[in-house]
């Protein structure tokens, strides 16, 4: 198995520039800056994974039936990556429907009614399985906090879907060792979530989410549990080792510095989008 | 007594959590196996009164004793998981009566009162489970004849002692433990790690070794001829309070040592999660299997014994011997399979979020039954595995024997299949939490 091309669904070269050169499209989407890109493009065990583009079109989502259901998301079209790697945050009020488009874009719900094309497919129409296997062969994920398995080393967390995808182990333990260390975590291969801080924890999820080469990150409130430097920080290795990878991010956040540090902003209300907006990506915590 | 009220008003808002279902049945089961024990060492010791003479009833009173104490650890650490249930996993309702304004000592109460209800109804349920069992037991044929059911019936003081102890150990945990835990307003953290060495194990064997040469000397049976069947009572003694001391102290050790091998070698996400999940806490792993693995050891060498047949006074308490070893076994099954239920039902309730997590991010659930399966066997499989092949060495020099009377030692491999296979069950039925923890909306 090729070491760096561990996207599932292996597409046609020529609709994937490999990391590092950026397409025009790309380059048009607005001044990307990316100091580390340099350095960490010699990281061997890096994967490298093409942009890939998600579109989403009147989806509706119900929580519950008849009269005591929710209406979350009251016909969303939403698409993203389409003209190369971007960061979008996903912003709104509490209860506006972030949480819930982010699940039925990642194909963790099932809308009641739309339609979201990935690859060529309709993931709204996979079954379950097919979906759980998307989702990690093709998806990164970083939550609030809790998504690392307290028993194992932040390697072994890193090793997880590799190995669900039969990696051999060996194999897997180098690249979890190899985008560890390419999060800054090189000493703490051994180190169990317990006793890693919640700057640490949430950059070993990081490197979880990217080590399968996802062509798209999801991510909900990643710095929610973390103080405004830390959080700065690991939102600065989010979006840039997101977007270096050749991946798209989605974010759904409150905060108004990580939205900056995005390159464009959806605004969500009583679940439809209100607002959507390029702009300028701002290095995290220049506006303090 | 707002106190009262509000824990009322809470039961009816929450109706009975799957906790508090593991907490009850772990008090049933652990409530009937010391009712059990209890009534069957106060039936032979009963006999053994009504005939001090009789050597064969006195040994087999003696041999009850070594039962009970070979099952006492497992009817303790039930109990004791069945307390921890009951406690620890109220974290988010204690802590969020702290927050609208809830007293400590209002909190404390409702932590009282919600234990106690849960030990009662756990103990209720055991006496029953009891009753309903004793019938079955006293099929059995000890000392020549079955006992009559009312032999085995322990007399209703003896009940009300039992039930008391179970109650004051329920009690003194959970009140002991809101003492450890600070009852602050973001949550009750219960820390379950730092267990004691198997100390108490350890001292348990000494006294009952303690007692039984005490007992001898008193009724003046220390045997003239060693190789009398008190002298391979002794030798059996002596070889099960060994054993049970080396494995009470190495056995969490070996469980962890093995953990660590399929840790290291694991080629996969189920065998590595199970692997390191044994490695958190080897203890537990043991206490679903050391138990059994002692019975298993113990009835192993019981239906060697029994080759011994033919001998005149001995045949009686030889085949006593094989039938309590059994049973024996048996206990430490059931009691092995419930405890094994409980906790991985408890782990899985404990984990959810994680499990949760985990799924969101693609790994089939399926992925999380097979290594929580693979938990279980691990452990399981080398422990009894090693006691069930011990027991064959040391049986091998006898087999010319065994060939002629096989069937107590078949009966003894059957058995412990059974409780395997019971214990997997148990672990099986916990994994049926799982897609619950894991659905997303
Ligand atoms: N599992 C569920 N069952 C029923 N209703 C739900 C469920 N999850 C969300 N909802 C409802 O759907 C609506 C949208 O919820 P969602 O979690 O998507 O909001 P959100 O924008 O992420 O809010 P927050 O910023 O608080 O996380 C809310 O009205 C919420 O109450
Ligand atoms: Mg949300």
């Amino acid at each position: 198995m090729n070491d760096f091309q561990t996207s599932a669904q292996p597409q046609p070269a020529a609709a994937h520039p490999a990391y590092g050169n950026p397409s025009p499209a790309q380059q048009n989407a607005g001044p990307v800056q990316n100091p580390l890109v340099a350095d960490t493009a010699d990281i061997q065990h890096m994967p490298r994974v093409t942009p890939s583009a998600l579109q989403a079109r009147g989806l509706e989502l119900y929580y519950g039936k008849g009269g005591a259901s929710t209406h979350a998301l009251r016909g969303v079209d939403f698409a993203v990556g389409q003209h190369g790697p971007e960061a979008v945050a996903v912003m709104g009020p509490s209860g506006s429907g972030k949480s819930s488009l982010l699940h039925v874009l990642a194909g963790i719900l099932t809308p009641n009614n739309g339609s979201v094309m990935w690859r060529d497919e309709d993931i709204a129409m996979m079954k379950d399985g097919a979906r759980t296997r998307l989702r990690r062969s093709d998806f990164g994920f970083v939550f609030q906090s809790g998504q690392l398995l307290p028993e194992l080393s932040a390697a072994e967390n890193v090793m997880i879907p590799m190995l669900l995808a039969k990696t051999p182990r060996a194999q897997a333990q180098r690249r979890a060792q190899g985008m560890l260390h390419a999060l800054g975590l090189g000493g703490m291969f051994d180190k169990r979530p317990g006793q890693l801080s919640g700057g640490q924890a949430q950059r070993v999820a990081i490197a979880r989410a990217l080590v399968t080469g996802p062509g798209l990150v999801f991510a909900d409130e990643p710095t929610g549990a973390l103080d405004q430097a830390t959080g700065a920080s690991v939102l600065q290795l989010l979006t840039h080792q997101t977007l270096s990878r050749g991946a798209s991010l989605v974010v759904v956040t409150h905060d108004p510095a990580v939205a900056r540090a995005c390159t464009r902003t959806v605004r969500l209300e009583d679940g439809i989008i209100v607002s959507d907006a390029r702009h300028d990506q701002q290095p995290v915590g220049a506006a303090r | 007594m707002i106190a009262v009220k509000l824990w009322g008003r809470f039961l009816r808002s929450t109706g009975l959590r799957a906790t508090d279902v593991l907490a009850i049945v772990a008090f049933a089961f652990a409530t009937a196996a010391a009712l059990l024990v209890g009534g069957g060492i106060l039936a032979f010791w009963n006999r053994t009164l009504a005939d001090p003479s009789d050597y064969v009833s006195n040994n087999t009173a003696v041999l009850s004793l070594v039962a009970g104490a070979l099952l006492l650890p497992a009817i303790w650490t039930l109990s004791q998981s069945a307390v921890r249930l009951a406690i620890t996993r109220r974290d988010a309702r204690l802590a969020a009566l702290r927050l609208v304004g809830a007293t400590r000592g209002q909190v404390a109460g409702m932590t009282v009162l919600d234990t106690l209800l849960q030990t009662v109804s756990g103990v209720v349920l055991g006496i029953g489970l009891y009753y309903a069992l004793v019938p079955a037991v006293s099929l059995l044929p000890f000392g020549g004849a079955a006992f009559a059911g009312q032999e085995l019936l322990l007399p209703i003081g003896y009940v009300g002692l039992v039930v008391a102890a179970v109650l004051s150990i329920a009690l003194v945990s959970a009140i002991s433990s809101l003492v450890a835990v600070s009852l602050s307003p973001l949550g009750v953290a219960q820390r379950t790690k730092g267990a004691k060495p198997n100390l108490i194990r350890i001292a348990l064997l000494v006294v009952v070794a303690g007692v039984w040469i005490a007992v001898t000397q008193f009724a003046g049976l220390v045997p003239a001829n060693f190789m009398t069947e008190q002298g391979w009572m002794i030798f059996m003694l002596v070889m099960m309070t060994m054993m049970g001391v080396a494995i009470a102290v190495i056995g969490p050790l070996v469980v962890w040592f093995i953990a660590f091998l399929f840790a290291a070698g694991a080629r996969s996400a189920q065998t590595l999660i199970a692997a390191r999940t044994i490695l958190d806490d080897p203890r537990s792993s043991f206490n679903t299997v050391g138990p059994l693995a002692l019975g298993v050891m113990a009835g192993g060498l019981a239906s060697l014994a029994s080759m011994f047949n033919g001998v005149e006074d001995g045949d009686q308490m030889l085949t006593d011997l094989t039938i309590g070893a059994m049973l024996t076994v048996a206990i430490a099954g059931v009691l092995g399979a419930v405890f094994a239920g409980v906790s991985q039902s408890a782990r899985i309730l404990d984990r959810g979020d994680a499990f949760r997590s985990q799924h969101l991010m693609g790994m089939e659930t399926g992925v999380l039954v097979s290594s929580t399966m693979r938990g279980a066997v691990i452990p399981v499989a080398t422990l009894i595995g090693t006691s069930v092949a011990g027991t064959l060495l040391l049986m091998l020099p006898f087999m010319g024997f065994l060939a002629g009377n096989a069937t107590p030692v078949l009966v003894w491999l059957g058995i412990v299949v059974a409780a395997v296979a019971l214990i997997m069950l148990a672990t099986w039925i916990s994994t049926l939490l799982l897609p619950r923890v894991t659905r997303v909306a």
